[in-house]
């Protein structure tokens, strides 16, 4: 009479051979367009999102340039208006660096007021530009 | 014949399973996730500073602008007028003199940009601009005393409201 094997030990030997023929196997060709697809999936969704993050970031930078670059010409401005002096876009301009373009200059004097209104723009790498407006109040004394 | 026989077994290579691949690409999703969040939190860090500081300009304009008598006088014989010698009353105030009185609620109207492209009170169709400012007057002190305060409010990318305040105190 045969000898009549364990249950536990044909379903043990059994899955040790269906896991060695899968290994032997690789992969289906299912398996390979569904893991291909899923990584084409999340890499293009992430890099999308990488490099528009990294566009923003760039121009954010630009404009903080630009808001350090207003600041200081406007301290200047300031101080000419302040003492009867005459602010024109020139003066402006004489305080930024080369790389920033002044787009829009309007001055307009309110009696002692002068208020002056400064745009201005920078190319950023990507050939876009960057651009902010300030708005100043000088008083004369 | 079996020309390709020798492929997976005599290399050794077992490849990888499904799970280890499905376990690789989590780690990297989950890596490049926490670099698009920090970068995202350094971008809106950047755009704050950068609104703050005009916020800051246009605190500093709103000043200069009460600087001038006479406004400050307006203002003066209209919280006399409304509040007695001592009271608190908001405006909006723009870089030509224009004085609109407004209440504590309704005084953070959004700042717009006029025809000479100028931040102003403006009128209704002026494109808004992200910033708000009321002048907060508090006189005290049989009106000899005025504390002024000015308020700038902007949103950030978070949609939170941020606030810029600026004091000064008038004797006069």
């Amino acid at each position: 009479m045969p000898k009549q094997k364990k249950f536990s030990v044909v379903l043990r030997s059994s899955f040790a051979s269906f896991r060695a023929s899968r290994r032997d196997d690789g992969f289906t060709l299912v398996e390979t367009m569904v893991v291909v697809t899923v990584f084409v999936l999340v890499m293009s969704i992430t890099l999308a999102v990488f490099l528009a993050n990294v566009r923003n970031h760039r121009r954010a930078l630009y404009e903080q340039r630009m808001v350090n670059e207003a600041s200081y010409a406007f301290t200047k401005a300031e101080e000419e208006i302040r003492t009867g002096g005459l602010v024109t876009e020139s003066y402006i301009d004489s305080y930024l660096s080369s790389v920033m373009e002044i787009d829009n200059f309007q001055k307009e004097v309110n009696g002692i007021r002068t208020t002056i209104l400064l745009k201005i723009k920078v190319k950023t790498e990507e050939n876009r530009y960057a651009e902010k407006t300030f708005q100043i109040t000088a008083t004369e004394r | 014949m079996k020309l390709f026989n020798h492929t997976n077994k005599n290399q050794g290579q077992d490849g990888f399973t499904m799970l280890e691949l499905l376990v690789t690409i989590s780690i990297i999703v989950l890596i490049s996730t926490v670099i698009l969040v920090l970068g995202d939190k350094a971008l809106r860090q950047t755009d704050f500073f950068s609104k703050n500081t005009q916020a800051v300009f246009l605190a500093k304009e709103g000043m200069e602008i009460v600087t001038d008598t006479s406004i400050r006088n307006i203002i003066r014989s209209e919280i006399e007028l409304d509040a007695g010698w001592s009271g608190t009353g908001y405006w909006n105030v723009d870089y030509k003199g224009n004085i609109d009185p407004r209440t504590e609620l309704d005084c953070h109207r959004k700042l717009r940009i006029n025809s000479s492209d100028f931040y102003a009170i403006g009128e209704v169709g002026d494109e808004e601009t992200d910033f708000s400012r009321c002048v907060v007057v508090t006189a005290v002190d049989h009106l000899s005393e005025l504390k002024i305060k000015i308020e700038v409010l902007f949103d950030s990318r978070e949609g939170e409201d941020h606030k810029v305040n600026l004091y000064r105190v008038f004797y006069d």
